[in-house]
């Protein structure tokens, strides 16, 4: 949680204005209660709300970028590793340098213009549309560091040239600060983590109702689905483009708090293309069979589902404003 | 500064531009604001009080040093979309430029301390002369640690916390670093590593504690004596004590602080906070160098802050 500047805690309208943060937080509510709020009012409390991306070419390896998440006020700025159609994979560039271990690397202030730190272990994924706007490139040179850093973390091996003295003991305190800087950058990565824990849209769904508490049955009825529909989708058997339209699945999307990505496109479009079938025998061959008493199984048509799923995909997409 | 003038002032800079006027004096307010509400101790001011004089001092000095000189009005803007965000940045920049003042201006002393630590602590003995005289635990290592800067530190930081501390406003200037018993624990654990020189220890002490050589003690004395500080009610500093220490703490720390209070174990408290227990020991930490901070008002702050946070959680 973060906390709105001291001096709007002081405005005369803070206990109204701020009411949404105050009752969850019990260091600004003591503040507001202490203090004299003489500050001129605030008017209203902007509602934080996604950043439109900005115009140009999407995220490069090279590029640093500025990136959001919706549960967190503050921009963080991070060097672009690797980039993909719907991800990125990025490296943190933080402007507080003190906590440096053997597992980051230092930037003097000619990269950036303020002297930084990549902390190659709290390197991760995010979705292309958490990206928001460039700030700066990195040259080649700092960007093989950055990599030959990350992969050289990942393998297990040390960092080469790294920007602080290597941790000895499980007194240092700066393992205590690196838990608290992975616990504040968690609400940066989860958008994608959460669209990461099955490669079928429905599964998915599942995972995050469930870990947000909703009953099935409330839950289908608030979408116009019958929960049976629903179950079966959520467990990867049944094929959207038959069994739930797509307003109802964007509706899903928004209602879970999912990033309206092209990650939800994908998946969706992965759940049309497994479980789409079509009667594709003729009405003779059909007759022809039941005379024999045979029932025929559905037959599934590749040409046919792949036009399905693009045609929900694209029908999605649109649904979710990409 | 309105949303929509500094949305136009952070595009500027982002592209390239020199930070508006506007900018900066919104900077400026917010450490007039600060002062003003009681959200920095009086303690924090060069000259031990905020007169307008101090806060002219401060504003200069952190724009010109840090804002500035550091780069770091760009890293706030980068990383803050809204003028709140870049307000509240603004509010933890200027404080950790006036705690790392602080820090600094302590360290006048430093050397003498563990010169005289080493000479009088029987658990320390010495073999040469002069600066080469090499000290080693009596019941240590007696080979020469050979490790670089680098190595020094690790050893610096593997040691744990330490709490620097100010005894009072009248000795600001002149309080020593760590606590006497801190200080030896810090000695005595670099010297586990090896024998070293009292230059290479207070060379560790410069590194882990970010410490830069200090000042000409003359310049540090005239200005603890240039002091103008009052002798306020006790009452009501201690009580804008207790809304500086409010404004310090995050909201994270905030609640750490309640559990503490409450004896909940620091597992339990990570599950309730939804962070680590890695978290949990940080914040500890950082709760505890604020307090540190706070000298001999410390117990009698900590009680009443810990009042207001109850007081506005029942």
């Amino acid at each position: 949680m973060t906390c709105p500047p001291f001096t709007e805690l002081c405005a005369t309208d803070a206990s109204t204005r701020l009411g949404d943060h105050l009752s969850g937080c019990p260091r600004c509510r003591a503040i507001v209660a202490r203090v004299d709020e003489a500050e001129p009012a605030l008017g209203h409390a902007p509602t934080p709300s996604a950043p439109q991306p900005a115009p140009g070419p999407p995220p490069e390896p090279g590029g640093v970028w500025t990136f959001w998440a919706p549960a967190m006020d503050e921009y963080v700025v991070a060097a672009v590793l690797e980039s993909g159609a719907d991800e990125v994979l990025i490296m943190p560039l933080l402007g507080e340098t003190l906590w440096a271990s053997e597992a980051d690397i230092a930037l003097d202030p000619g990269v950036l213009g303020y002297a930084a730190l990549a902390p190659v272990w709290a390197s991760d994924r995010v979705l292309v549309e958490q990206a928001v706007e460039t700030v700066s490139v990195l040259s080649e040179q700092h960007l093989a560091a950055l990599t030959a850093g990350y992969d050289a973390f990942y393998a297990g091996e040390p960092v080469a040239d790294p920007g602080g003295a290597p941790v000895l003991s499980d007194e240092d305190p700066r393992l205590g600060a690196h838990a608290a800087l992975a616990d504040d950058l968690r609400p940066l990565y989860s958008p994608w983590s959460l669209l990461h824990v099955a490669e079928e849209l429905g599964p998915v769904l599942g995972q995050r109702r469930d870990e947000v508490g909703f009953e099935l049955e409330a839950w289908s009825e608030q979408l116009d689905v019958e929960p049976r529909i629903w179950g079966a989708f959520e467990a990867g058997e049944a094929d959207p483009y038959a069994a739930v339209p797509v307003p109802k699945l964007g509706q899903a999307v928004r209602g879970l708090g999912l990033l309206r990505s092209r990650r939800v496109v994908e998946l969706a479009r992965v759940s049309v293309l497994a479980h789409h079938s079509e009667e594709t025998v003729t009405a003779a061959a059909a007759q022809a069979r039941r005379r024999r008493g045979v029932v025929p199984p559905r037959r599934r048509d590749p040409e046919a589902a792949r036009a399905a799923a693009d045609h929900y995909a694209a029908a999605l997409e649109k649904e979710l404003g990409l | 500064m309105t949303d929509a003038e500094y949305a136009s002032a952070r595009a500027a800079v982002l592209a390239g531009g020199d930070p508006p006027a506007e900018l900066m004096a919104d900077c400026l307010r917010t450490v007039r604001l600060l002062v003003r509400t009681a959200g920095l101790p009086p303690h924090y001011s060069p000259v031990g009080v905020w007169s307008d004089e101090a806060m002219d001092e401060v504003c200069a000095d952190w724009v010109a040093v840090r804002l500035v000189d550091r780069g770091q009005l760009l890293a706030m803007l980068q990383r803050a979309p809204a003028l709140r965000v870049f307000r509240r940045m603004a509010e933890t920049s200027v404080r950790q430029h006036l705690v790392d003042g602080l820090t600094r201006s302590q360290s006048a002393n430093l050397y003498d301390r563990v010169a005289r630590r080493l000479d009088e602590t029987e658990r320390f003995a010495g073999s040469g002369s002069g600066s080469g005289r090499l000290w080693r635990l009596a019941d240590g290592p007696d080979t020469p640690f050979d490790g670089d800067d680098r190595q020094l530190l690790g050893v610096a930081w593997a040691m744990g916390e330490f709490h620097v501390i100010r005894y009072d406003a009248e000795a600001r200037k002149l309080s020593p670093l760590l606590e006497a018993e801190e200080l030896e624990r810090f000695v005595g654990g670099l010297l586990e590593a090896g024998t070293m020189t009292t230059g290479t220890i207070m060379r560790a002490l410069r590194l882990r504690f970010a410490i830069e050589d200090p000042a000409p003690a003359g310049e540090l004395d005239a200005a603890a004596d240039a002091s103008t500080r009052p002798d306020p009610e006790a009452e009501v500093v201690i009580a804008e004590l207790v809304t500086a220490t409010l404004a310090e703490l995050t909201s994270r720390q905030a609640k750490v602080l309640i559990g503490i209070d409450n004896g909940v174990p620091g597992r339990e408290l990570a599950v309730q906070l939804g962070c680590s227990t890695g978290t949990i020991s940080h914040e500890r930490g950082r709760i505890a160098a604020i307090l540190a901070r706070l000298g001999t008002d410390a117990p009698e702050v900590l009680k009443r802050v810990l009042d207001a946070l109850f007081t506005e959680n029942a």
